[in-house]
């Protein structure tokens, strides 16, 4: 669906982006995180074609965005981190205007623009200027300007800034809903939370390189070759204590009180061997839980190695 | 194709709705009416002298000229500057760049602004139109009849020129807030400058003059030559109507301008002109440019035609070197470019920009540039010394009228237009190649070097000579010694001043310094663009700071 390919732009004779190599499948919710600076909105404003890489190929739904630029943006839509609205005209009108720059048909065009109006809350102010709207709402408009021609890739640059919390779990629905309807998208962020909950795949950015890149699981995998399970007890935790002791996949273990943390090096199969055996040890467990680790661990881990 | 152009066409339907808002439009509707019908009154009122109780023949083509006038206003300068200030804020803003990514074409993008944008100021005209029906009706002025289908004929390409120069300014210049300003002064001076030969082609006032002119030889019967003598006009001496000559300059010149604001919309970053593009708008506004400058005038004293020949060869070798230079301008890659474009070809695999990428150093482009100038300078001032030479005996072959020449013969020698065309071409050579040089080594800081450098050797000059002019006050002016440094002064030195009067160290300081420098900064451009070539990938600079790219 997206396929980036030895990707390099320059700013001047600044590096912005150096040698970016990706791909993303159709229906992958897609989050490009790192710092302030490490290359995201230049490499999203590439894909579209806005700006002209030093080299590199960018191929969206097999199109070449360098030669095939009208049938490769035909499939795009694209939500900058800023709104640049036209604030001389309503929400309507708005929407209006870009339902005929993508060629949507006359005819439905006006239930379509009201569904998008009614998906991101603006029922209420559709016929107002949108210079009158606050930054969530136009954020929201500029939302729903990008879904409207229905793209098969969504980019979306720094989506929730500028969002309430309201607006955010909005966003992140809307989002749920475009990748159960097999859109792919790809979402620009230094705000690990907004993408923690729905993103499938990331990629990590770091000074113009891409880390790492893949499903949110296998660059775990990929980052931590151990994982931390807690354990909870009611009761004498010592026989417990000894247990875990005993257990050649445990290290690192830490105890506080009758909670247990450590780090297992097994897979699935031992891990669940283990409880077992401290069931049949009449150890009351209550909690056996696998710390999965989050997008902040993943970025943070890398960003440690980067350091290092 | 036509439906996503004109009728379905986002960018003219954004205008239309943001632009005719009753709560807007109106009260400008009434200011344009109630001005309208003040001219209107001013040319029928009653009381205003003429010997049938109405208005004169004069005060009534006063009336209607002023009528006209608003309406130039309203089509061109308020239509231009709503173009160009339109697609400046949308590029500012950020809205271009949604259409950019939008699968619409670069040309509805450009239709949208060029029709959209001065839609109210259409709107407007249009409202002023009733007004001009009393004009019609009562057949006065006298020449109405015949000069308003052409007059409005001749306005539809002079707004799409104006429109697409504006548009073209509009995405091109860095600072768009000011851009609208800058095509109202653009336009206004034109129409103050339309006596100016290849200018009075861009401008609805010469054909308005030529249009009355017309019509009141027509109506006076005064034919013949008169009657030629106002609805033509010459083309490499060639008779052509008028209106029809200014109609070509507008189309085509339009084209080019369309062409490279829908290269701009294409991509921001983009060059105008493509180098081969830019060599042949090159040689078609040399081409129009030479043959409305060798072009006789009507003599104010006599009843014959001259030839302005010392204007004729200012003409050629000033416009050809401006454009020349504006072109060289628009095309020199900077250093970051030709970086990136050395990237680019590393990357499949070769070691050499191709000559006529936009990324490649302007060596080629120069040298072209610089050849095309010198050919088409050669041109002009040849067919100059050919009508002076023989002017008598050509006299009667080409012009289809009677035609009595001057009988005063000019001073202007071949041999001061051969001078003023090496200055000229020392001059282009300097210029692209010392503006290459300066982005090449000095990196960002390169054009303000470059304008310093320009203001050194083509500014200074002038100043210094006209304040030595002032001090010395003596027959002997060393300022024409200083003057000679500059290429702006010098090839008007070179041809209004009689050879034989110059210092012979004047035309030497003129074309050496020119020349030389020229030369210098040619190899040394070479030089930085070798190094640069041949220096090998070095590790990436330092990434943007944090916020930035």
């Amino acid at each position: 669906m997206i396929e980036v390919r030895d990707l390099r732009v320059d700013y001047d004779e600044v590096c912005a982006v150096q040698d970016l190599s990706f791909d993303v499948p159709q229906g992958e919710i897609y989050g490009l995180i790192g710092p302030n600076g490490a290359g995201k909105t230049t490499t999203l404003r590439a894909m579209v074609g806005l700006l002209e890489p030093t080299y590199g190929t960018i191929r969206l739904n097999g199109f070449d965005i360098a030669t095939h630029r009208e049938q490769a943006v035909a499939h795009i839509g694209f939500m900058p981190d800023f709104s640049p609205l036209y604030e001389e005209l309503t929400v309507y009108e708005f929407l209006d205007i870009f339902a005929s720059a993508y060629k949507l048909p006359p005819a439905t065009r006006a239930t379509e623009i009201q569904r998008y109006i009614d998906l991101v809350e603006l029922t209420e102010k559709r016929d107002t200027m949108t210079a009158g709207l606050s930054r969530g709402m136009k954020q929201r408009l500029m939302l729903a300007k990008t879904l409207l021609p229905s793209p098969a890739i969504i980019l979306l640059d720094e989506p929730a800034s500028g969002l309430d919390p309201h607006s955010r779990i909005l966003l992140k629905n809307i989002l749920k809903q475009q990748r159960a309807d097999g859109k792919t998208v790809i979402i620009s962020s230094h705000i690990l939370s907004e993408l923690a909950e729905f993103c499938t795949s990331i990629g990590i950015m770091e000074r113009g390189h891409m880390v790492t890149s893949g499903r949110v699981e296998d660059v775990g995998a990929r980052i931590f070759s151990e994982i931390r399970y807690s354990i909870e007890l009611l009761g004498d935790a010592d026989k417990c204590a000894e247990l875990l002791a005993a257990d050649t996949g445990v290290s690192k273990l830490e105890r506080l009180e009758n909670r247990f943390t450590f780090t297992f090096s097994g897979d699935d199969t031992a891990a669940a061997a283990l409880l077992t055996q401290l069931v049949t040890a009449d150890i009351q467990v209550i909690k056996f839980v696998r710390e999965i680790e989050t997008l902040e661990d993943i970025f943070m881990q890398i960003g440690a190695r980067e350091v290092a | 194709m036509s439906n996503s152009l004109f009728i379905d066409n986002p960018i003219l339907l954004k205008h239309i709705r943001a632009r005719l808002r009753k709560a807007q439009l109106v009260p400008f509707i009434v200011v344009v009416a109630l001005l309208s019908a003040l001219f209107c009154w001013m040319g029928f009122a009653p009381l205003n002298g003429g010997s049938s109780g109405y208005a004169s023949e004069s005060t009534r083509t006063t009336a209607f000229s002023i009528l006209f006038g608003l309406q130039c206003l309203l089509l061109f300068v308020l239509g231009a500057c709503q173009v160009a200030g339109s697609v400046a804020t949308a590029r500012e803003g950020g809205q271009l760049d949604f259409h950019r990514i939008s699968p619409q074409r670069p040309l509805a993008i450009a239709v949208g602004y060029l029709l959209g944008a001065p839609i109210r100021e259409l709107v407007l005209f249009a409202c002023t139109l009733p007004f001009m029906l009393p004009f019609i009706i009562m057949g006065n002025p006298f020449w109405l009849g015949f000069g308003l289908p052409v007059l409005f004929l001749a306005m539809l390409p002079a707004a799409f020129f104006w429109y697409c120069f504006a548009l073209l300014l509009g995405v091109m210049l860095p600072k768009p807030r000011n851009v609208a300003v800058l095509v109202a002064i653009v336009i206004g001076g034109a129409h103050l400058l339309y006596t100016i030969p290849f200018m009075q082609h861009f401008t609805i006032i010469a054909t308005m003059q030529s249009t009355i002119s017309f019509s009141y030889s027509y109506h006076t019967a005064s034919m013949d030559n008169d009657l030629l003598r106002n609805i033509m006009s010459f083309f490499f001496t060639i008779p052509i109507p008028y209106v029809i000559l200014g109609v070509i300059h507008q189309l085509i010149l339009g084209a080019f301008c369309l062409y490279a604001a829908k290269r701009k919309l294409t991509n921001e970053l983009a060059y105008p002109f493509s180098r081969p593009v830019a060599l042949l708008f090159f040689t078609v506004f040399a081409a129009l440019l030479l043959g409305v400058i060798i072009n006789p005038t009507m003599s104010r004293y006599s009843d014959s035609y001259s030839y302005d020949y010392s204007g004729m060869a200012l003409f050629c070798l000033y416009g050809l070197l401006v454009i020349g230079l504006i072109l060289l301008a628009i095309c020199t890659p900077a250093r970051s470019e030709i970086i990136k474009g050395i990237r680019h070809v590393r990357k499949l695999g070769r070691h050499i920009i191709p000559v006529w990428d936009d990324r490649a150093p302007n060596t080629i482009f120069l040298i072209s540039i610089t050849a095309l100038t010198a050919l088409f300078c050669a041109i002009g001032i040849a067919i100059i010394d050919f009508l002076l030479n023989r002017e008598n005996s050509i006299s009667q072959q080409i012009l289809p009228i009677n035609v009595i020449y001057a009988t005063v013969r000019h001073s202007l020698k071949f041999e001061q237009m051969a001078l003023g065309l090496l200055v000229v071409i020392g001059a282009t050579l300097f210029f692209g190649a010392a503006l290459q040089y300066c982005q090449l080594k000095f990196r960002k800081q390169g054009a303000t070097l470059f304008g310093m450098l320009l203001f050194l050797l083509w500014i200074l000059p002038i100043l210094i000579a006209f304040v030595v002019s002032i001090v010395t006050n003596s027959s002997s002016n060393p300022g024409a010694y200083i003057l000679a440094i500059s290429p702006l002064s010098s090839i008007t030195e070179l041809l209004i001043d009689a050879t034989d009067y110059l210092h012979p160290a004047i035309p030497v300081l003129a074309i050496a310094i020119p020349w030389l420098s020229g030369l210098f900064f040619f190899i040394m451009s070479m030089h930085e663009a070798r190094k640069l070539t041949l220096q090998p990938e070095s590790a990436p600079p330092a990434a943007a700071p944090a916020g930035k790219p």
